[in-house]
Order: C-alpha cells, then structure tokens, then sequence
C-alpha cells in the first residue's frame, strides 16, 4: 500500500516535471519563431527603405531628361513622402489596418514609379544612359528583395501563427498573451515588379 | 508505463522540431557541380574548364559563384528562380552568404545573376546589370555562350574581390606537412615499387620470417612475414587511373540571397 502510494506520488511530480519542461520549451519556441517574425520585418522596412532611398537619385536623373512630364515626377516624390510617413513599430504587427495602411502607401509608390518608368519610355536618350541603366537595375533588385522580404516576412508569420494556435501551444500562448500577427496580402501594385520592365 | 513515459517524452521534446521549414519553389536539386549545362549550351570541354575557374577561385577566395543554363523558365520569375535556387543549394559561405548564382534560360533568352546577401556591397546591382548587359549580351548575340560566361566569372570575380580575402587566409590555414592524399599517393607508389621489385625478383617468395634478397646492382629487399602474400602484384588499382588534374564538385556551403542581382534579356 505504502509503494503504491509512492510510486503514485512519483508519477505526479514526474508528470508535473515534464508538463514544466514542456511549458518552458513551448514559451521558448514562441519567443524564438516571434523574433523569427520581427526580424522578417525589420528586412521588409530595410527593403522599402532602400526603395526610396533612390528616388531622390532617379528624380534627379530624370529631371536631367529635356522637359520630362512634370507630373509623373511630383506624383512620385508625394507618394514617396506619405510612404515614409508611415513606419510600424513591432507591436503594430498585430494590427492588420496598420499593415494594410503601410502596404497601400508602399502600393502607391510602387505605381507611381511604374508610371514614371513607362513615360520614361517616350525618352530614348535619356533610356540609352548609363547612369539611367544602373538605376534601373538597382530599383528592379530593389522590388526584388522587397518580394523576397515579403515572402520571407509572411513565412514567418505564417509559422508563428500556426505555433500560436495551435494545440497544445495555445495554451502557454495563452497565458504569456502571445497574439496573432498580421501577413502581407497580395496587393496588385507592387507583387509584380514589372514596373520595371526592360528589354534592354 | 516506462513507455507511456519515453512516448510522452517523445512527444513533449521532440515535435516541437519537427516544424520544417516549407520552401516556396521548387528548383533543380542541387546537381554538385560549379556548371549545370541543361541547355546543352557549352561543350563539354568549356564546361570542364569554367567549371576548373569556378573551383579554383572558391578555392582560394571562398566566394562561391554557379552557372546554371536552363532550357526555358517554364513561366517562373528568373530573378525569383535564381534567388531560391541560390538559397536551396547553399551557394556561398554560411554567415558570410558569399555566393553568385548565374541563371541562363535558352529559350527566353534571359541572363540572370542573383549575388548572396554578403556580396550586395562588392556586387551592387547595378554592377550586376553592367556585367549582364556589357559583357554578357554581347557575347551571347554572336553565340559565344562560353565567352561570355566566362568574362563575366572573371569580372564577378574582380568586382568581388577583396571583401574576403584576408579574412579567408585567416579563416583556412593550409594543414602544415603532409596531407592525407599525398600520404596515400605516397603510399601507392611506395606499393608499386616494393612489388615490381619483388616480381624482379622472381617469384622466390615463400617461407617464413625475414629473408634478404639481395641482387647484384640493387638494393636489398626486405621482406616481412611469409606466405608468398605479394606475388601477382599490378592490378587491383582501377579505379585510381586517370592521375591528377582533378578538381571538387561544387558543395552547398549554406549561403543565403535576399534577391539581389540583375535580370535581363539578350
């Protein structure tokens, strides 16, 4: 009677033990795949960073073109503005119409810059330059790692979501208020980087 | 009750790795070598010989750099292509994600050159696009497919140059002495003179303990053990026919892109 009773004991403290353990991995894991989703992020603002950080060049070499539409250019420059306006913080990634403002402002920019693209097809010299070529190219590698940041963020977060809700990680999540965070949606303006388009 | 014990163990450790991690794409496997010619583009002879470039530099710089020639994209993004393929053979050092993918399609006619997250500084894009359209295109329209891949390694090559250097010299001391091959070259040759000697000698082996025998004009043979063991000699080596001049297939050193490169026509 007296073994049974041990054993019994030893069972709980050991079931205890390992519902310990397991708790401590699974709070583990969660911290690390929500780092995973923050760090995913950062390379997304890096990326779109790195987007407008050559549009004072590339307005800059266009205005250098003979009387290039003025438009275009002014179109680009303000979407470019209201496009950096707009920086999330870590915590707003829970919030999907913070996300969706900061994608529908990169979207803008995307297409303002498709458009100026497009014109600047009406301009062969200004095409045939080098330094248009180059920047060209580095704003095509931009809308590149951009893509590839993007599917990178929304892997992330796809993962982290899944370990979230699922069971029985939805428990610790739970309690240590681990929420959902928000992906990337396909939007038409800038998932196709065909905005920059050459057939050089 | 020890099982429910080691399955519930199992269960509470070893799930929670078991989340893999889904690749977007799917690319060609890794095909272990520096140039994969499924275009049939390149002669067998240029491969061998790009293929001897590209070993040799990784060699020395480990700046890791793979050519690729496909027939046709099949409709996939050849930036996008590049980038995952990059990524899912590992091209470039871990940490240090120094790997250049060059991706041709045939029949798209697309060049494209996908430089890892560590070459982004030494091989902007726009350095990329000038190799691709200045020294790629050009080639490539007269159909020197080799010419143009070649002057485009050696280009990538400058252009890379310096970022890794020291710190590779640091990182990959050449073992001092001997190496293992050389040791069993070595000991091959070492073989091959000890039994053509013997066989001079004529068969004579047999009995047992040290025996010395001794020829006018050559050295003493000295022979340990008995039994015969090293008559018939020759043979046996086959498969270390060919001799030197070889070079290692290309490995996945675990490099990552981040979509970096040029893409274009020609």
């Amino acid at each position: 009677m007296r073994s049974t009773g041990t054993l019994l004991l030893l069972v709980v403290v050991l079931l205890l033990a390992f519902a310990g353990c397991a708790g401590c991995s699974t709070y583990n894991n969660l911290v690390s795949s929500d780092e995973r989703v923050e760090q995913a992020w950062a390379d997304v603002e890096t990326q779109y960073q790195r987007r407008s950080d050559l549009i004072p060049n590339l307005v800059n070499t266009v205005k250098g073109a003979a009387n290039f539409e003025q438009e275009t250019l002014e179109s680009v420059t303000n979407a470019r503005a209201r496009a950096t306006s707009i920086n999330l913080s870590a915590d707003d990634l829970n919030d999907p119409a913070k996300i969706r403002q900061f994608q529908e402002a990169q979207a803008q920019l995307s297409g303002a810059l498709g458009r100026l693209l497009a014109v600047s097809e009406n301009y062969p010299e200004l095409r045939a330059t080098e330094a248009f070529r180059d920047l060209q190219a580095q704003l095509e590698g931009t809308e590149n790692r951009i893509n590839v940041a993007r599917r990178d963020y929304n892997q992330a977060v796809q993962e982290y979501n899944t370990n979230v809700r699922r069971f029985p990680t939805n428990i610790v999540a739970g309690i240590a208020g681990f929420g959902r965070r928000q992906p990337f949606e396909a939007d038409p303006g800038s998932e196709q980087a065909p905005t920059v388009d050459f057939n050089s | 009750m020890h099982r429910f014990v080691a399955l519930s163990l199992l269960y509470l450790f070893a799930l929670p790795g078991l989340t893999a991690w889904a690749q977007v794409r799917e690319v060609l496997p890794p095909s272990g070598q520096w140039v994969t010619d499924r275009a049939d583009m390149l002669s067998a002879s240029e491969e061998q010989m790009l293929s001897r470039t590209l070993a040799g530099y990784a060699d020395t710089t480990s700046t890791q750099i793979v050519v690729v020639t496909l027939p046709d994209m099949a409709g996939q993004d050849p930036m996008e292509y590049a980038t995952a393929l990059g990524r899912e053979w590992g091209v470039g050092l871990q940490g240090q994600d120094n790997g250049v993918v060059i991706l041709v399609s045939r029949d798209d006619r697309t060049i494209t050159i996908a430089t890892g997250y560590g070459l982004e500084g030494s091989i902007p894009d726009a350095v990329a696009d000038r190799i691709r359209r200045n020294i790629i295109v050009p080639a490539f329209r007269q159909g020197r497919f080799y010419d143009g891949l070649a002057e485009a390694v050696d280009a990538l090559i400058l252009a890379a140059r310096g970022e890794y250097r020291a710190e590779q010299i640091a990182e990959r001391p050449q073992a001092p002495g001997m190496s293992a091959a050389t040791l069993f070259v070595m000991l091959v040759i070492l073989f091959f003179v000890i039994s053509a000697l013997r066989n001079g000698g004529g068969g004579k082996g047999g009995g047992r303990g040290r025996k010395v025998y001794r020829r006018p004009g050559l050295p003493p043979v000295i022979i340990w053990g008995g039994g015969g063991g090293w008559s018939g000699g020759g043979g046996g080596f086959g498969g270390f026919g060919g001799g030197g001049g070889g070079f290692g297939g290309f490995g996945g050193g675990g490099g990552s892109f981040g979509g970096g490169g040029a893409s274009g026509g020609w």
